[in-house]
């Protein structure tokens, strides 16, 4: 126990997240305590109760216990240790982490926290990358530190350890943190499994849109155009069939963004809005429009959205960047087009919008998130019998205190939401829905009354949105487009003939005996490698198409280095990695040069017709 | 049979039946370290159970016993045992198991062993 310890340790503390750690030198709720093998354990007053939080005879000994019944964890591990204590078990751990591994550890009491200060050098850990020491209880700092260590790539590689009976002795937090981990968990394998499942989908929508893309405008046109102009974004929640007529009264002073679902309802209302938002790749985004599939009013779409809607749509069209298309749009389009964090919902992807355009507030109606009157969505916006997951229901705080029945989905939804509002300081937020769940950062009006507040000042919306796309030339590249996709298809060629010689050259290998397999063995394929870094090099349009299989490949835990494995568990391992790489190359090369065929042979021929169509009103 | 061939019954049985409590005792450290408290909690009662069957088994043999097994010395870790119990810590309750009662046991096997090898 040193003073000179614990202020060098505050220091670093202190550098590293900006706030220091009280030290409690004179507090009867927790005692150091000697063991009887000469280190030191922790007694917690806890209610009337007295609990060791290390090991009285040998916290050592439990320390390594504690580290050998970690198992299958890789250099890519993250682990979340739930409980620092003195931290003996951290210290061991630490002998085993890989850098690349991630390490958060919780520890709810900051006293406990100062205690560990007292009794070991904690720089190196407070040195180390991929680290967090988090103190304290509060949830949303602890989703937004989650949010920044878990990703699509490691979200199912994570090590949740509780440390001692901090589980008991520090319960409630305790189902914070695993709740928001299992929230995490399930955001993100829910996106990897749609990513995975309609990664065949967004490539072809890509290429179904890229006519009306180069033709359209980006996003970018609309940057910043609606400076403190409110918006208003209308969801399908059951609430809705409350307050949906007072919409009328925004006119051209506040932007209406719908979502397909909402637009029958807003137009049976007679209220137009100003935008429709269509985010989903599949084709319930284009049934959801039902007998407005045709409509006319400005669309603001991503990239890769389904290619139905904007087919049918019949007005102007602005395009907001995917990141793993960022190289194609390049490629094809040459324009700037933005990315913006779209959310999970159409309404998380419209607040992002909104206030990409400049608006200010942003007033949410109908977006309950939760079963308002024991219904999935509005009257109004209902289309068939819709049938719920009765075993996916929990409760949440509601708008009007109480609580309130929501459902998986719709509270990732809620999550990226507050998390969405939380990081846009400067701007006002307003629920207006009148029902539902409670949305975190948001000031809770009427729809009347955020009407009657905000939207004082006229605002010729549609002149606004004349002088943007009168500004916007329309040149049609058919030719040029049908080169740089045939262009894109020699490439793809070159990709699959590398594959094909990289198989080949890896069966002849992996027939080997593997005692017999060295380092050397895989010198060829790194030629392979080579060649394809370079051809996604000079173009990125090559590497945007190869971009989901590295990234299979990377998260596959089947691939990921083990810390401390052998050599040959290391070559068999790269063998089977680079089986598996060229595989899916080749399989994803066939695919889009289907994609790339049926593009010039019959959407490029329609384009010349419609082209003539234009001519001829001209 | 007569006095001392029950006796000497009695030890083989306390000798192979605390070469189980040992199995138990180890069996209910290592659920409390994997954070199974329910299933180890359910362990200690048996734990606690059976020795005091071996401690009963034991003052009846004490008069063949070769090397005389002095039972008074798991007090201080029953006294341990009930402090930890009563604070629901189950932090001290593996380590009264492990550190202190283990110990014990180990050693009345290792005697009473020898009083059964002696014997046979």
């Amino acid at each position: 126990m040193s003073s000179s310890l614990f202020e060098k340790n505050v220091s670093q503390y202190c550098k590293k997240y900006g706030k220091i750690i009280k030290n409690f030198t004179d507090t009867s709720n927790l005692l150091l305590e000697k063991t009887k093998d000469d280190c030191y354990t922790l007694k917690l007053k806890y209610l009337d109760r007295e609990l060791y939080l290390h090991s009285k005879y040998s916290p050592i000994k439990e320390a390594e216990r504690f580290v050998e019944k970690i198992k299958d964890f890789n250099i890519k591990t993250v682990f979340i240790i739930y409980g620092m204590g003195l931290g003996y078990h951290i210290l061991e751990l630490m002998k085993y982490l890989h850098e690349e591994n991630s390490l958060i550890i919780i520890e709810p009491n900051e006293e406990v926290l100062s205690k560990a200060f007292s009794v070991f050098d904690w720089t190196k850990l407070l040195n180390r990358k991929k680290t967090h020491l988090f103190t304290g209880t509060d949830r949303q700092a602890i989703n937004l530190l989650l949010g920044e260590f878990v990703d699509i790539t490691n979200a199912e590689n994570i090590q949740f350890l509780t440390f001692s009976q901090y589980d008991k002795i520090y319960p409630e937090f305790y189902k914070v943190v695993y709740e928001e981990i299992k929230n995490y968990v399930s955001l993100f394998k829910i996106s990897k499994n749609t990513k995975t499942h309609f990664w065949n989908k967004y490539n072809e929508n890509f290429f179904n849109n890229l006519t009306k893309m180069v033709h359209e405008h980006s996003i970018n046109d609309l940057k910043g155009q609606f400076n403190n102009v409110p918006a208003f974004i209308v969801s399908a929640g059951p609430s809705l069939d409350k307050n949906i007529k007072a919409l009328r009264q925004v006119q051209n002073r506040g932007l209406i963004f719908s979502g397909g679902r909402t637009l029958t309802a807003l137009i049976h209302n007679n209220i137009r809005p100003h935008f429709v938002v269509s985010m989903d790749p599949g084709i319930a985004a284009y049934e959801v429009l039902q007998e407005h599939k045709k409509h006319d009013i400005p669309l603001i779409t991503t990239v890769v959205s389904n290619d139905e809607v904007i087919q049918a749509h019949q007005g102007d069209q602005f395009y907001i960047a995917n990141s793993e298309y960022t190289g194609l749009i390049h490629y094809f389009t040459k324009k700037e087009m933005d990315i913006l964090p779209l959310g999970a919902s159409v309404a998380n992807a419209s607040a992002a919008i909104a206030l990409y355009l400049g608006c200010n507030p942003i007033i949410f109606v109908g977006q309950d998130l939760a079963y308002t009157d024991g219904k999935y969505h509005a009257q109004s916006c209902q289309i068939g019998q819709e049938e719920t997951d009765e075993d996916d229901r929990f409760e949440v705080e509601g708008i009007y205190g109480g609580k309130v029945w929501t459902n998986s989905v719709w509270y990732t939804f809620l999550m990226w939401m507050e998390k969405f509002i939380y990081h846009s300081s400067g701007k006002l937020f307003i629920d207006a829905t009148e029902g539902g769940a409670k949305i975190h950062g948001t000031e809770i009006l009427t729809l009347k009354e955020s009407i009657e507040k905000y939207c004082q000042k006229t605002f010729d919306v549609d002149e606004k949105l004349k002088e943007i796309i009168s500004n916007h030339e329309k040149v049609y590249q058919n030719e040029k487009l049908k080169t740089l996709l045939n262009n894109l298809k020699n490439n793809l060629d070159k990709l699959d003939k590398i594959s094909d010689k990289a198989l080949k050259d890896l069966e002849e290998v992996y027939h080997c005996d593997i005692e017999s397999i060295t380092i050397e063995h895989t010198r060829p394929f790194r030629v392979f490698e080579e060649q394809i870094n370079k051809m996604m090099k000079d173009n990125p349009g090559i590497k945007d198409i190869l971009i989901r299989v590295f990234e299979e490949i990377n998260s596959n835990n089947d691939f990921i280095e083990k810390v401390n494995e052998t050599e040959k568990e290391k070559l068999e391992k790269i063998i089977k990695r680079n089986q598996e790489f060229y595989r899916q190359i080749k399989i994803t090369v066939k695919s889009i040069e289907g994609f790339i065929e049926n593009l010039i042979e019959n959407q490029l021929e329609s384009i010349k017709i419609f082209g003539a169509r234009i001519h001829f009103k001209s | 049979m007569d006095k001392r061939e029950e006796k000497m019954e009695l030890v083989r049985t306390a000798a192979d039946y605390t070469g189980r409590l040992i199995e138990g005792i180890n069996e209910a450290v290592d659920l409390f370290h994997e954070g199974m408290e329910g299933k180890a909690l359910d362990l200690v009662i048996q734990i606690i159970d059976g020795l005091k069957w071996t401690m009963e088994a034991i003052t009846v043999t004490l008069d063949v016993q070769e090397e005389a097994i002095d039972i008074s010395e798991i007090n201080d870790a029953f006294n341990a045992m009930s402090e930890a119990l009563e604070n629901v810590d189950y932090v001290l309750i593996a380590d009264v198991l492990e550190y202190e009662i283990l110990p014990k046991v180990e050693e009345w096997n290792q005697k009473l062993f020898i009083t059964a090898r002696e014997d046979s």
